[in-house]
């Protein structure tokens, strides 16, 4: 008896239905992905959302900024001792030597022989869901992300009209997509006109 | 056999592309000639508005977006800006060799706009204002970046 209603409905709501499913299960994992990115990157300014970075001040003896920049770098190197491939030097100014690994960079003071040492290293999985959320490969993936956003669009409006009566888009589905479309429109007009 | 073979293969692909030379972003190189970095920094209005090629270290990028980097070469540095979204430079193109271009752009900054942009900074991060690095106007030289290559 249950079903008689699902039974006795019309074929174009339920392939509307079945096409929201359907879709829905497609992009599930890329509709967390880009959720997940955007509360992070939404918050970019009191965080960094792609890398964890570590800081940390070390002491060596001083070097004689007058030598030539390969025997500061042995000289450098011979004292820190670090971890990791090495990948170039440069002198921003003749006090300081920079050093730069795969793993982390070296910011010498010559004159004091203080170092800034800074890791940064990519967070997993947060970093390839931000990468992807900001269509930083490009090529493929912009196709990727367009059949993604018409998708969304198809579950939009798929998704207005799975039910019918009072519960469906004609009854109170006309009022709550009402109040979700006034919010932006709202606060479009808030922040540009009258703030 | 097929199944770890192709297991092999989807996890080694990453290794083997990244291996695959430099890395390239945005618009492809196109001109011949280099231009010294501290040659821009000494002669900005000869460059202003100029297309050019540099050739350098990375030394910085940008830690949010990767929306710049710094070039360095013969104890000089240059910014490197590009769109936001763009190009997204990786922090780990930091201390690699970068070939890039783009077009030179020279401003300067009057007290009262590094004031205003003090007080914008400020707001944006809750805090006071501080106008103790203000000394006079400030002359801006960057290169608003089209392409690059990393090494």
């Amino acid at each position: 008896m249950t079903s008689e209603p699902a039974r006795r409905a019309k074929p174009w709501r339920r392939w509307n239905a079945a096409t929201h499913r359907d879709v829905g299960y497609v992009t599930v994992a890329l509709t967390l992905a880009y959720a997940i990115s955007g509360l992070a990157v939404n918050h970019i300014a009191s965080w960094n959302p792609n890398y964890a970075k570590v800081k940390e001040v070390r002491q060596i003896q001083p070097l004689r900024q007058t030598d030539p920049t390969d025997s500061l770098v042995r000289a450098a190197q011979a004292q820190l001792k670090p971890e990791g491939r090495f990948k170039s030097a440069f002198q921003p100014d003749d006090d300081t030597l920079n050093l730069y690994y795969d793993q982390a960079s070296y910011a010498v003071d010559l004159p004091t022989g203080k170092v800034l040492v800074e890791a940064v290293r990519p967070r997993p999985v947060l970093y390839a869901m931000n990468q992807l959320h900001l269509n930083a490969p490009k090529r493929l993936w912009t196709v990727i992300a367009d059949l993604y956003a018409l998708a969304l669009i198809v579950l939009a409006f798929t998704g207005l009209f799975i039910l019918k009566g009072p519960k469906g888009f004609l009854g109170r589905g006309l009022w709550l997509t009402g109040a979700g479309a006034a919010v932006p429109i709202a606060y479009w007009i808030w922040w540009r006109y009258l703030v | 056999m097929r199944i770890p073979a192709a297991l092999a293969l989807v996890l080694l692909l990453p290794a083997c592309l990244s291996a695959a030379g430099a890395r390239k972003y945005g618009q492809p190189l196109a001109l011949k000639e280099e231009v010294k970095v501290a040659e821009i920094l000494a002669n900005p209005d000869a460059y202003a508005g100029k297309k050019v090629r540099v050739k350098g270290l990375v030394t910085e990028v940008c830690e949010e977006r990767g929306c710049w980097i710094k070039i360095g070469a013969d104890k000089k540095e240059i910014m490197f800006k590009v769109e936001d979204g763009v190009i997204a430079f990786p922090m780990d193109a930091k201390g690699s060799t970068v070939v890039a271009e783009g077009t030179v752009s020279k401003r300067v900054l009057s007290v009262e706009q590094q004031k205003a942009m003090c007080d914008k900074e400020a707001k944006a991060l809750s805090k006071p204002a501080d106008y103790g690095k203000i000394n006079g106007p400030k002359t801006i030289v960057r290169i608003e970046g089209l392409g690059a290559e990393v090494q």
